[in-house]
């Protein structure tokens, strides 16, 4: 049924262009890595978001696809989740549940995986289109847990951090590792730190102190 | 000799007079020749008095043509011209709307009216009592729409429409009779003997020729498209087939300015006509040949009425229904036709349904792809030179003329095809029987006019009771001091060759009514 104002579901959605460039078809409900914007510069002269596939690159958000399949340079529609709407899950990590709040992106798969940061479950689950959906919506994430990847910072320095994410009590090292500023206290090897996002920089503080 | 004696309020020394009853709606004049005199103009009763038999014509006003005739006899004698009780029947007006169709055809029950009432209606809005429409026929729906008409134009018309003739208005006691229906001549005391001719041109055949049969079935819908760089501005997906099924959005694969203008305005939104739902051009009831979707001229309603608000019955609008992604949330292909609650418009003149954004499918891994899609109907079927299928009725007269058409445009019949979920034909309803019988009706009163076609004229020495009806045409009677008193009389033709002047009856039947804005045309 079209809702009051006319416009039907598929509508309501503050739906963005983009350009596949993996080349693989993006499935329905996808979650995308946005590797740049353009300008089509065609008569329409359109905003089009390049996507591909999440990788070790970290990032804050993510698009997600429509309910359209778009194949490899192909254009397609994607939204942000800023409302909640479908998004793709791999039922291998599990299935999500309205409160659910940790569903996240993960490294060569187009599908959320549990235990990860960035989107929250608000709603069922459906199969659809070979895919499995869940109603969500997503946050930018700029808080999240690790330990260093290397050798101890130095207050005031920068270093690589690995991102550690899982179930509380399993977590483990993910694929992320992002370059952080120890600007407040030095931070030792195998210790949690707290990863945060202030003013573009990611700063690392630590969660416990030395043995 | 029986003495004969006319009496009209005043007048004196009536030298000679004549008076020529005919049928229909405008006055009759009887024409009193008298010495010059004053005459009072206020409508009075004539009598016409022969032996025992008395004629009495009520309500006889003197005409404007009387004084014209007294100028031109310079004053010697007086031609009085007065007019019988139908000088009446130019003033008033009358307005309704009757016999309307539903779009299948049917006349709507709310302003069904027969012949006798309507006529009825009209000779009220003429001031008319003690009338008798007993005699018109039955199962006729003849349309009106009268908007300030004037009723006794009105009345002729419908009276020719359904071979009816109206008499008795110069007694002022209407009597309609069918054509063909009345009385024959007597013979009497004739002086002249009757002369039977029966026309040669009569017709072999009465063709009743209604208005186009309305189809409603399922109509395939093609997708197509604009292509301005083409000689077939309108065509197939073909130029577009790269990006259709891949990127609606934005076909990347589509450089020019005036291609990527035609594919945004017209893939997936513009839908042709292509055939019945089966794919073919089979439609069960239509007698046309049917190879191109031009050929299903759309109509913008359905056969289908429902009543609105105020219980009047209006005609159901198209629909689409179909196998198409309803734009909904989730990318479920759709695999059971079901109806489009969106806007659409149909663009009759290109055979279009056209859609204010894409319409599309999705396959069951979420690919792109034609819809399935249908347009739910009315429309008329033209063949391939245009002209449409029209429902048709001939009944046989056997006169050795041509055919006689009579143009019924308001019959016609429907036919409605209904269908199952796995889209094929479940039921077909249609008002092919109810248009046989009304056009049946309708030959059969024509045909009654030319069975009773002999036509016969009779002089008869003196006055004889007869009344005008639907044989006798035209009675004349005249006489004067020193004129014999005769009668004349003829059966289904008019012997008028003493009938008003073409200027009295276009002043009497016309001019007021010009004035009066009403269409004398007609």
């Amino acid at each position: 049924m079209l809702p009051h104002d006319g416009r039907a579901p598929f509508e309501q959605n503050p739906w963005k262009l983009f350009r596949n460039a993996s080349s693989e078809t993006i499935p329905p409900f996808s979650v995308m890595r946005i590797t740049g914007a353009e300008n089509t510069d065609q008569p329409e002269h359109a905003i089009r978001f390049i996507v591909e596939k999440p990788n070790d690159d970290f990032k804050t958000h993510y698009l997600v696809n429509g309910p359209m399949a778009v194949p490899a340079g192909k254009d397609g529609f994607g939204t942000t989740l800023a409302q909640a709407d479908y998004v793709a899950y791999r039922s291998g990590s599990g299935t999500p549940a309205l409160g659910d709040i940790e569903w996240g992106a993960k490294e060569d798969q187009w599908t959320l995986e549990k235990n990860r940061p960035g989107f929250h479950i608000e709603g069922g689950t459906k199969l659809t289109a070979g895919v499995n959906a869940v109603v969500a919506r997503q946050r930018v994430v700029t808080d999240m847990i690790g330990k260093l990847t290397g050798s101890a910072i130095a207050k005031g320095s920068t270093g690589s951090v690995t991102v550690w994410m899982g179930a509380q009590g399993a977590e483990a090292a993910s694929e992320y590792v992002l370059t952080c500023s120890a600007e407040w206290a030095a931070v030792e090897p195998d210790l949690w730190l707290a990863i945060s996002l202030f003013n573009g920089v990611w700063y690392v503080s630590p969660l416990e102190c030395p043995a | 000799m029986i003495p004969t004696t006319v009496s009209y309020r005043g007048i004196s020394n009536v030298t000679r007079w004549s008076y020529v009853r005919s049928r229909g709606i405008v006055p009759g004049t009887f024409v009193l020749d008298c010495v010059p005199q004053t005459i009072n103009a206020t409508p009075a009763t004539l009598t016409v008095t022969f032996g025992d038999l008395q004629f009495t014509f009520p309500d006889m006003v003197a005409s404007e043509e009387t004084l014209l005739q007294s100028h031109r006899l310079r004053g010697f004698n007086t031609k009085v011209h007065l007019l019988d009780h139908r000088w009446r029947w130019k003033f008033g007006a009358i307005s309704g709307r009757y016999n309307v169709r539903l779009p299948n055809g049917t006349v709507d029950p709310t302003t069904a009216a027969t012949p006798a009432q309507l006529a009825t209606l009209c000779l009220q809005a003429m001031g008319e009592s003690g009338f008798d429409v007993s005699r018109m026929p039955t199962g006729m729906w003849p349309p009106a729409d009268w908007q300030n008409d004037n009723p006794a134009e009105a009345l002729d018309k419908l009276c020719r429409y359904v071979a009816c003739e109206i008499t008795g208005g110069e007694l002022a006691q209407v009597t309609i009779y069918p054509l063909g229906v009345g009385e024959e001549l007597p013979e009497g005391k004739f002086i002249n003997p009757p002369f039977p001719l029966v026309p040669w041109n009569r017709p072999r055949l009465l063709v009743l020729q209604g208005g186009p049969t309305v189809f409603q079935s399922r109509l395939k819908l093609a997708a197509v498209a604009r292509n301005a760089d083409t000689a077939l501005p309108l065509t197939t997906l073909a130029p577009y087939a790269a990006s259709v099924n891949q990127s609606p959005f934005s076909y990347p694969d589509i450089d020019t300015a005036q291609e990527r203008t035609d594919a945004f305005q017209s893939v997936y939104k513009w839908f042709y006509t292509k055939s019945q739902a089966d794919g073919s051009h089979t439609l069960p009831g239509s007698l046309t040949a049917i190879s191109k979707g031009t050929q299903y001229r759309l109509l913008n309603t359905l056969i289908d009425s429902w009543p609105n608000p105020d219980a009047v019955r209006v005609p159901v609008i198209p629909g689409v229904v179909g196998k198409f992604w309803p734009r909904g949330n989730d990318a479920d292909e759709q695999t059971d036709i079901i109806r489009y609650n969106g806007q659409f418009a149909m663009d009759a003149a290109r055979n279009l349904v056209t859609f204010p954004y894409p319409l599309w499918n999705l396959d069951s891994e979420g690919a792109i792809k034609a819809p399935e899609l249908y347009l739910n109907t009315a429309y008329h079927v033209a063949n391939l030179t245009g002209g449409l299928e029209t429902f048709q009725s001939l009944g046989f007269v056997g006169g050795d003329a041509g055919a006689r058409v009579l143009r019924r445009p308001e019959i016609f019949y429907s036919v409605k095809h209904s269908y199952s979920v796995s889209n094929a034909i479940e039921s077909t309803v249609t008002t092919l029987g109810q248009a046989q019988t009304e056009a049946q009706a309708y030959l059969n009163a024509f045909f009654r006019s030319y069975q009773e076609s002999e036509q016969r004229e009779i002089e008869w020495g003196g006055l004889e009771n007869v009344r005008l009806d639907g044989r006798i045409a035209q009675l004349t009677m005249s006489g004067g001091t020193a004129h014999k008193t005769l009668m004349r009389g003829s059966r289904m033709a008019e012997h008028g060759i003493f009938g008003p002047t073409s200027q009295e009856q276009r002043r009497n039947r016309f001019v007021d009514a010009w004035l009066e804005g009403a269409d004398v045309t007609a």
